[in-house]
């Protein structure tokens, strides 16, 4: 929906303030103003169309009882001279209710007066922290949004601009007309100045109006499988105010949240044209195209503000800082190519054909710096940890530079790891295409194509990042093991990687006697093929006591032991939280065993399962009747047997022990534990079917 | 199953034959498989090797013909009928298995609890 015209021309003096506030003579006024235009042309309703977005709760208008469509009403048709407000927007501050943002126009006499007042201050951050729907990050401004997950990387009113037309308008004449030279059929010619906004000179307001949303902050529809129907929104169609009110007054312009409020798209009547199925299919390109822009943006805020701030770099070695930023600005230029690559497939006509050729190209040929970034990961993880925890200066100049207004408040270990969002939502939002394309054409093959392409690329980069990750892992260990008069094992090997590692209580009472004095708890090293027990001298350095490679291991629970050795001993044997080991063929050649006491549950049922899962030939069958789960907040993996978690990402639990659940994540099986808390229960049947289907697509099935 | 690259691939194998069961106007087996080599190995769930892009059975059905046969879910099938199902793309393998004009499947199906069967029965022997 398109806001009309406003004829009227904005007044140019300066109101107070003050007035703004007693709005109800505001409305009245306009109201009888507009009541007395409007009778004779009962059809201009602005006020049907606004009631029905449920946004205005000023609106005490009411005109002649016609139903009047948004899309129909003289507003969008641009007829009438006159508009009403809602109270809700002749305020300086915003209603915490909108939809979407807008674009601030005022006159700039008004701003002189107030010597721009703190108004600016207090609705910029206002306005965007409003706007970002960022899950429980500290601005979490839960809003009455029908269609709450998708906001495109469009928002009108940013803070940059704000920032910057802050300083600019006071030396600025009031307005003029034509300084906002408005591109888009749908602005309002007599639209005042609007602060800042980057203005597309190309032909049909593009998405790129305004600059775009953090990418950290957006959730792209397209991630999830269970996103109904696409609701268009209907948008409010507020207009200007009326002449001699000098007031503030936002003005909606639809944010182009999808493809369908494109202008170009409405004005040439393409939606009555194509199905329905097409139009969800040019939703999903859309979305790929919006979604990479804003994140194109984040980028370019994490290389312009963090990687080449001087204040930065001085505070650390060229090492860490290469260690921190890696290739990020090849990356940031490859995602500038997609994007061009795109944006000129978009604007050639706004029905795209097809983008599975772009896809699949740049995934094939230029995405590899993706996977060295991404296989850097550990050291960048361990980098940034290690210059937070003991590099005062660092820390200083970093929190200085999130807190400027550009990053949005966002710490930079976000931005870092955006590129690894980025490249695996990618294959998720690639398989939206898939769906909503017809079946045996060819743009259907190209989207299995490039969806093939770049899941091979997700792939790779897992592989090196865990590649990466477990050879500097297996160094450092083997470093610190010592093993005295054990028969030595080589443990450095391109196939072991460390599975869990933990300490464990002895069992006093069923050890015999020349044990029972010296140990008190082991620390025991799980790979993947072999177990190590140590005993722990200093965090450091650690003493092996034993080894078996994990075929000859076995673990019996503490309940069935029936005391071989001794009688279990009354009360103190917590035998729900014990468990032996039984070496068939220890390091030296003979069998061993080992009564062990986990700390918990959960700790146990973590060892045990640590230790049986080589043996678990028999994968769980029927996935279908497990409970799926989605996570709320990411979780990052302490542990190496625990799963990370992205947000929103989706789970399979197998296990729930206390508080800790083992559970194999959808998008590439693996599996680990994760704490209950960060993740919820997806009750919804279609759902969760429409998850498994997903996940059997991304991984092809036939039935024969 | 032991594969080293550029030597043949050795498995001890189970021999399952299956008698295709008429459904409406299909003959089916009741199993569904994944992988190939136009496939991502990555996602197979069943797979010891994350490379391995041989045909792997993802599901059984309950009751079907591959049940009753022994088939059980995460083998992988070596050959059908004397094809070589190790080197296929998937759509070949669907192809293999759902000829109309046969009515018996003989698959060769390795599973990582033969490979130990054997292994530990041949570590008990020399006692």
């Amino acid at each position: 929906m398109s806001h009309g015209p406003s004829d009227s021309p904005m007044g140019d003096q300066a109101p107070l303030l003050l007035e703004n506030r007693f709005s109800s003579d505001l409305q009245i006024t306009v109201m009888d103003n507009h009541l007395s235009q409007l009778q004779p042309s009962p059809t201009s309703q602005p006020s049907t169309p606004v009631a029905e977005q449920d946004i205005m709760d000023g609106m005490h208008m009411r005109t002649p009882q016609q139903v009047v469509l948004s899309t129909q009403s003289a507003v969008a048709l641009k007829k009438g001279t006159h508009q009403l407000i809602p109270k809700n927007l002749a305020v300086t501050s915003r209603p915490k209710n909108r939809h979407h943002t807008t674009v601030v126009t005022f006159p700039v006499g008004l701003e002189s007066s107030s010597g721009s007042r703190s108004r600016h201050s207090t609705q910029g951050p206002d306005v965007s922290w409003e706007d970002y729907d960022s899950d429980g990050e500290g601005f979490a401004l839960r809003r009455n949004r029908r269609n709450k997950s998708y906001r495109a990387a469009v928002t009108s009113l940013d803070i940059e601009a704000m920032a910057r037309g802050r300083g600019a308008e006071t030396m600025l004449r009031p307005v003029r007309e034509d300084r906002a030279p408005s591109p888009s059929p749908a602005r309002s010619p007599g639209r005042k100045r609007t602060l800042g906004r980057k203005r597309n000179q190309r032909h049909g307001g593009s998405f790129k109006d305004a600059p775009p949303r953090l990418y950290q902050e957006i959730r792209e529809r397209g991630l999830h499988s269970t996103s109904q129907d696409e609701l268009l929104d209907d948008f409010v169609v507020v207009e200007p105010p009326v002449e001699d009110q000098g007031i503030v007054v936002k003005s909606y312009r639809p944010a182009q949240l999808t493809w369908s409020q494109l202008p170009q798209v409405k004005d040439t009547g393409m939606l009555t044209r194509i199905s329905p199925e097409e139009r969800k299919r040019q939703e999903a390109i859309f979305e790929i195209i919006t979604s990479e822009y804003s994140y194109l943006h984040s980028l370019g805020i994490l290389v312009r503000h963090f990687k080449n701030s001087d204040a930065l770099r001085r505070t650390m070695t060229a090492t860490e800082h290469h260690h921190l930023f890696s290739n990020i600005a090849v990356i940031h230029s490859v995602s500038q190519r997609f994007f061009e690559d795109l944006e000129r497939r978009h604007h050639d006509n706004p029905v795209i054909r097809d983008i599975s050729d772009i896809v699949q190209n740049h995934a094939a040929h230029h995405f590899e710096p993706y996977i060295v970034y991404c296989s850097n990961e550990t050291f960048q993880q361990r980098t940034l940890q290690m210059l937070l925890g003991s590099n005062t200066a660092f820390k200083e100049t970093l929190k200085q530079i999130e807190s400027s207004s550009d990053c949005g408040g966002l710490p930079m270990i976000s931005f870092l790891i955006l590129p690894m969002q980025r490249v695996t939502r990618l294959p998720l939002l690639l398989d939206t295409i898939c769906q909503k394309t017809p079946d045996k054409t060819a743009e259907y093959f190209a989207a299995v194509w490039a969806l093939h392409a770049i899941s091979k690329l997700v792939a790779s980069c897992n592989d090196g990042a865990r590649r990466m990750e477990r050879t500097e892992q297996m160094y450092t260990i083997q470093k610190q093991m010592e093993f005295g008069k054990i028969k030595p094992f080589p443990l450095v090997s391109s196939s072991r990687w460390l599975k869990k590692r933990g300490e464990l209580a002895v069992c006093t009472e069923e050890l015999s006697i020349w044990r029972a004095f010296s140990h008190r708890s082991y620390y025991l090293f799980l790979f993947n093929d072999v177990l190590i027990v140590t005993k722990k001298k200093s965090e450091e350095s650690f003493v092996v006591m034993d080894y078996a490679t994990l075929e000859k291991v076995e673990v019996e629970v503490g309940e069935e032991v029936e005391g071989r050795t001794s009688p279990p001993a009354k009360g103190s044997a917590n035998h729900h939280l014990s468990f032996r080991l039984l070496m068939s063929r220890n390091s030296e050649g003979r069998p061993e065993q080992i009564s062990l006491v986990a700390e918990s549950r959960v700790d146990r049922a973590r060892w045990i399962s640590a230790l049986t899962e080589h043996k678990q030939t028999s994968v769980i069958i029927n996935k279908e009747g497990l409970p799926q789960y989605e996570a709320t907040k990411a979780y990052m993996p302490k542990d190496p047997d625990e799963l990370g978690l992205q947000q929103a990402e989706l789970v399979i639990v197998l296990r729930k022990e206390e508080d800790w659940c083992h559970g194999e994540r959808m998008r590439d099986g693996e599996r680990g534990w994760f704490p209950a808390s960060c993740a919820t229960e997806i009750t919804n049947r279609t759902a969760m079917e429409n998850n498994v289907q997903r996940m059997k697509r991304l991984r092809k099935e036939t039935n024969v | 199953m032991s594969f080293v690259p550029g030597q043949p691939v050795t498995a001890v194998v189970q021999r399952i034959e299956i008698q295709k069961l008429r459904q409406n106007d299909h003959l089916i087996l009741g199993f569904s498989i994944g992988g190939g080599i136009d496939q991502d190995p990555g996602q197979n769930p069943f797979s010891e090797d994350k490379t391995d892009k041989g045909i792997y059975v993802t599901r059984v059905s309950e009751g079907g013909p591959a049940e009753l046969a022994g088939l059980q879910i995460g083998d992988k099938i070596m050959q059908v009928n004397g094809w070589d199902m190790t080197m296929v793309t998937h759509d070949q393998a669907r192809k293999r298995l759902t000829k109309k004009n046969e009515q018996v499947v003989r698959l060769l199906v390795t599973r990582k609890s033969l490979e130990d069967a054997v292994r530990h029965s041949m570590s008990n022997y020399p006692k």
